[in-house]
């Protein structure tokens, strides 16, 4: 894994907040990460520990502290304007929520093409044609492209945000706990359709997620963030040889660790 | 979203009480009884009347009209209620021979309100005051020298002026105690003067005056007299009939049938020394002879008295009004109605409605004109939309534009106006003379400020400069007839009516009185019935 | 449609919109005398068959007179609704959304806007300005957008940190395309409810002014005007005011009642 091309790398990103009684409050220190073509790094924490600040600071939503990030060899921490509107092509994200994750007035269609059309007019027509080609890829039916966010389930919507992420083919997508909402059948089918749009399409993923065993069974590493820091790097399926003290006191609160087949 | 439907309901309540307060009021008005007791038997007198003075002062603006109607202050002379001029502060008078010099006998044992002798001297004070305080009194006389002696004044006057008695009965010649001045803001406070009632308090929207009790002419009946201008005539109306106050001004036609033939109240109308006129300015669109013709004769005024206000004013047909003797049935006025000459006429001078839009147009301009009216007196604004209406079936787009009372005068005085209404007592002096010679003398540079409408005559002038120096009766009435006929030949202005005046009160009072030249409203004879 | 089935109250109401907004555009043919032509030998007549609502004081037939006062009223109170709305609008998007001193300085400005008595204001610019209808506008427009900008920024505020926005940012959307795309299409049925409640208010507050001399001047039809005219007569004919009143509580009620019901059948679904 070490020759293989490292797409996205963090250098002791840092990140403060001042809270509304004037105290500062320290949500990433010196994060330093890789993440190479192809893989899944899982990002694992407790609620709060900075896992979130993190991925949005690469995404340009808050401003770095300090600490650089690169793209392909390129540095993208301070990019702006026209520059900044371009990494959309190479990274995205998909939510948390998938109830306030789009907007309630749009159709389907238009939610998976808009990313399309800020770059580009894209007709109607055309836009359902290519709405549908991401549903069938994500494992919905047609139909659904003229619906609204509100008529689908949890899973069928976020299964739309998977489709809304990948239509510009990024290089990296980012899935900020994007199961944790969903019933645990639910997760399963999601955490498959991730992998195989990985092996279809070579896309990387940072997955965030709280739940342990989740991550173990689709990340190719680990990496364990407390308290805005990174303790320990692992490979995914070595979770249970865990150093770190916090790391170890993390799967022991967890009910079973799932070994990957 | 509880709130929101309560909020709802409030506006709701709002439509309601809009909507139903024209029928709720009359309901209520309807059954309303006056209050039995009254103020006026507890000394207090209260008057309901239409105040257009910000200040007391009497040289200020026409404010001396409301210091005398209020019962403060007092002339040499005055006006009975034929308009013949009688003794007040002064007690007589005579003229020399070269009618130059005028020679008054200032009334013995008269006080000023803060207990200072009348004499001569305080009346020349207070008449030089006058003149340096504004230029309106130099247009009714101008003198090379007063003289004071003991109770004599002496007027010598540039030129020979006839009605020299009748000009010094004018409010703004209302003898005040100048030496009280130093200590007394005159315009806040009120000045010091002769009359039965001082002072207490003023304000533009109520005075509360106070007997004087060093009046000179008899008991004074009331301890207080308080005064609410209430403008709004309909409201004056309601306030008189609920007992609010128990006498009051100028009730408009509307309401004067709720008073006539109502046993509460006594109702003193009489023809008033009134004209209600447009003044039209002679420099725009009207400068055109025959579209001013065309103007007058497309009103017809007779409906406008008759109908519209059920007979309480006169029709308009000359500038002084038929209360006064100066040949109102003779005079022929070239434009009485006659709308298809109207059109005639407008056709002739061009003015033809080429797009179809209902208002004649000539050159690409349209027959707009701005008609300026203010509506403290109730008539006025009907006049003006009765006009328009009439004006517009000729193809007049007539813009009605409404102003304070306060505006009015400088608006006429600039020419800022098409068409200005105007409510205009005509004799103020007791004779017509100042009124004709104000509004349509050639204005020469600012001499006759008040011809703001750039009408010009000299043939008129000349008659003007005429009747300045005749001091025979029956030649001064031909002149001033022969006046009338230049102007309404000229078409110089349009005369609508006449009004009655009135003043109105409940029987409690008695000795209400209206006189025709409207400068006496609150005397010492109006007293509680016995 | 459906709506109008499961809402009974809410067609209702509608329909009754619909009537009046038909009466006011078809006024000029549907009323039996020219509103402008006095006959002045037949003024103040009670009702009777020729005049159904009586004649004013020039003789005017008071019913045509009320009809075309619809088309005035009605008009002009939407118009002024949809000013007020776009205005609003425009400053809340901009203080929400931006943050920052341009909104301190909208918010402070909105605030002065709200604190001050409507009225007075009002009265002052349209003396100042002169009676008329576009002045009457003009100046219940700045008195009044406040209220929407005050509300719009607070939904702005609410949109403004939802993923869905973030999310457009991340897929590379400019500021221009958000605002458009996201946040007035989330702000807009707030505003139109808002501003259908607005309408019935909004005809009060012109016929107020009409009603005090500072709106539509004679001869105009306008019913706040006829009130006024129709003070004078109250005793001796008190028709001249009866109905124009009757007409202004009617047709605000009935726009009253159909806003909330309006708003009623759109807020479920709002969520």
């Amino acid at each position: 894994m070490s020759d293989k091309e490292i797409l996205l790398s963090t250098d002791k990103i840092c990140k403060e907040f001042t809270k509304s009684d004037g105290m500062k409050f320290t949500a990433c220190k010196d994060v330093s990460l890789n993440l190479y073509r192809g893989e899944t790094l899982g990002l694992v924490g407790e609620s709060g520990c900075g896992k979130s600040t993190f991925v949005r600071t690469i995404m340009g939503l808050h401003p770095a502290d300090s600490g650089k990030i690169f793209f392909k060899g390129e540095d993208i921490t301070r990019l702006s304007g026209e520059k900044r509107r371009a990494m959309a092509k190479h990274i995205q994200m998909i939510f948390q929520d998938p109830s306030t994750a789009f907007n309630p007035k749009m159709r389907i269609r238009d939610i998976i093409c808009e990313p399309l059309r800020n770059f580009a007019k894209v007709s109607d027509k055309e836009a359902e044609a290519r709405a549908v080609a991401l549903l069938e890829q994500v494992e919905l039916a047609p139909e659904i492209a003229l619906r609204y966010p509100h008529e689908l389930s949890g899973g069928q919507r976020q299964r739309v945000g998977i489709a809304r992420a990948l239509i510009l083919e990024p290089e990296v997508i980012i899935c900020d706990e994007a199961t944790s909402a969903l019933d645990v059948s639910v997760q399963d089918s999601i955490a498959k359709l991730l992998a195989k749009l990985q092996r279809e399409k070579g896309v990387s993923y940072i997955f965030i997620c709280h739940d342990l065993g989740l991550v173990s069974l689709i990340s190719h590493r680990v990496a364990v963030m407390q308290n805005g820091q990174i303790v320990e790097e692992l490979a995914g399926d070595k979770i249970a040889q865990a150093q770190h003290p916090y790391t170890k006191k993390l799967l022991s609160s967890v009910f079973s660790v799932k070994k990957r087949a | 979203m509880f709130e929101m439907k309560m909020f709802n309901t409030k506006k709701l309540w709002k439509a309601v009480s809009l909507g139903l307060c024209g029928a709720v009021l009359t309901v209520m008005l309807a059954g309303c009884g006056a209050d039995n007791s009254s103020s006026a038997d507890k000394g207090v007198l209260k008057v309901g009347v239409t105040n257009f003075a910000d200040t007391l002062e009497p040289t200020q603006n026409f404010f001396g009209w409301v210091v005398m109607r209020y019962g403060l202050g007092e002339c040499l002379t005055k006006f009975d209620d034929k308009m013949n001029v009688q003794p007040w502060l002064a007690e007589s008078w005579s003229i020399s021979d070269d009618h130059m010099t005028w020679t008054f006998k200032i009334r013995e044992g008269v006080k000023f309100s803060n207990g200072n002798p009348l004499t001569a001297e305080a009346v020349k004070a207070s008449i030089e005051r006058a003149f340096a305080k504004n230029n309106r009194a130099a247009t009714f006389f101008k003198y090379k020298e007063i003289k004071a002696e003991g109770q004599v004044l002496t007027i010598v006057t540039e030129k020979p002026m006839p009605n020299m008695p009748g000009f010094l009965a004018d409010p703004l010649f209302i003898i005040v105690d100048t030496s009280a001045e130093g200590s007394r803001d005159f315009a806040k406070e009120g000045p010091i003067c002769t009359g039965p009632y001082m002072v207490e308090s003023f304000v533009k929207e109520k005075a509360v005056m106070k007997k004087n009790p060093n009046y000179w002419d008899g008991e004074v009946p009331f301890e207080t007299v308080e005064i609410p201008s209430i403008d709004d005539p309909n409201t004056r109306a309601m306030a008189l009939q609920s007992g609010e106050v128990d006498m009051a001004v100028n009730i408009a036609a509307g309401d004067m049938d709720t008073f006539r033939g109502n046993d509460k109240f006594f109702v003193d109308e009489i023809s008033s020394l009134r004209t209600v006129l447009a003044r039209l300015n002679h420099k725009g669109i009207l400068k055109d002879d025959k579209v001013r013709a065309a103007l007058i004769c497309g009103c017809d005024r007779e409906t406008y008295n008759n109908v519209l206000l059920k007979g309480t004013f006169l029709p308009g047909k000359a500038p002084v009004p038929p209360s006064m003797d100066y040949g109102f049935d003779q005079l022929t006025d070239p434009n009485a109605y006659n709308p298809e000459r109207a059109a005639k006429l407008l056709d002739e001078a061009g003015w033809k409605d080429t797009n179809g839009d209902g208002i004649r147009d000539k050159d690409g301009q349209p027959l707009k004109l701005d008609f300026v009216v203010y509506n403290s007196r109730a008539e006025l604004p009907l006049y003006a939309e009765a006009v328009q209406s009439d004006l517009k079936k000729l193809g007049f787009d007539i813009n009605i534009k409404t102003v304070d009372y306060n505006l009015v005068d400088q608006m006429g005085i600039k020419g800022e106006y098409d068409l200005l209404i105007s409510n205009i007592t005509t004799a103020n002096t007791g004779d017509p003379e100042i009124f004709l010679s104000w509004y349509w003398k050639t204005n020469n540079n600012g001499d006759n400020p008040q011809n703001g409408s750039g009408y010009s005559n000299p043939a008129l002038d000349a008659k003007f400069n005429e009747l300045a120096a005749e001091f025979d009766k029956s030649k001064r009435r031909q002149l001033i007839i022969d006046i009338q006929q230049i102007l309404l030949n000229d078409g110089a202005a349009l005369f609508l009516g006449y009004p009655q005046t009135n003043i109105i009160s409940n029987k409690v009072l008695s000795g209400v009185k209206m006189y025709p030249s409207d400068y006496y409203w609150i005397t010492s004879l109006i007293k509680p019935a016995k | 449609m459906t709506v109008f089935r499961e809402n009974k109250l809410f067609a209702f109401y509608t329909g009754l919109v619909v009537l009046i907004v038909l009466l006011a555009i078809f006024a000029p043919y549907l009323a039996p005398q020219d509103p402008m032509a006095g006959n002045m030998k037949l003024v103040l007549q009670t009702p009777s068959a020729e005049h159904f609502l009586g004649t004013d004081k020039l003789g005017r037939d008071i019913f045509s007179r009320i009809l075309c006062g619809t088309q005035i009223s009605l008009f002009m109170a939407l118009c002024l609704v949809a000013l007020i709305a776009m205005v609003g609008t425009l400053v809340g998007v901009l203080a929400g959304f931006f943050g920052g001193w341009l909104e301190t300085i909208l918010m402070r400005f909105a605030d002065m806007m709200l604190a001050f008595p409507g009225i007075v204001l009002a009265i002052a610019i349209a003396g100042i300005l002169g009676g008329s209808v576009i002045n009457t506008i003009l100046a219940l427009l700045v008195v009044s957008w406040a209220k929407y900008a005050r509300l719009v920024r607070s939904l702005v505020l609410r949109l403004r940190n939802q993923d869905f926005i973030q999310a457009a940012k991340i897929q590379g959307a400019k500021t221009s395309s958000i605002l458009w795309r996201h946040i007035l299409p989330n702000v807009m049925p707030m505003v139109v409810i808002t501003g259908a409640m607005d309408i019935g208010t909004m005809m009060m507050e012109i016929a107020g002014l009409s009603f005090l001399g500072f709106g539509a001047q004679p001869p105009t039809p306008e019913w706040g005007l006829m009130l006024n005219e129709g003070r004078q007569y109250i005793q001796t004919a008190p028709w001249l005011m009866i109905y124009p009143g009757l007409a202004i509580f009617i047709v605000v009620a009935i726009f009253n009642l159909w806003g909330d019901s309006l708003r009623d059948v759109l807020d479920p679904r709002q969520e």
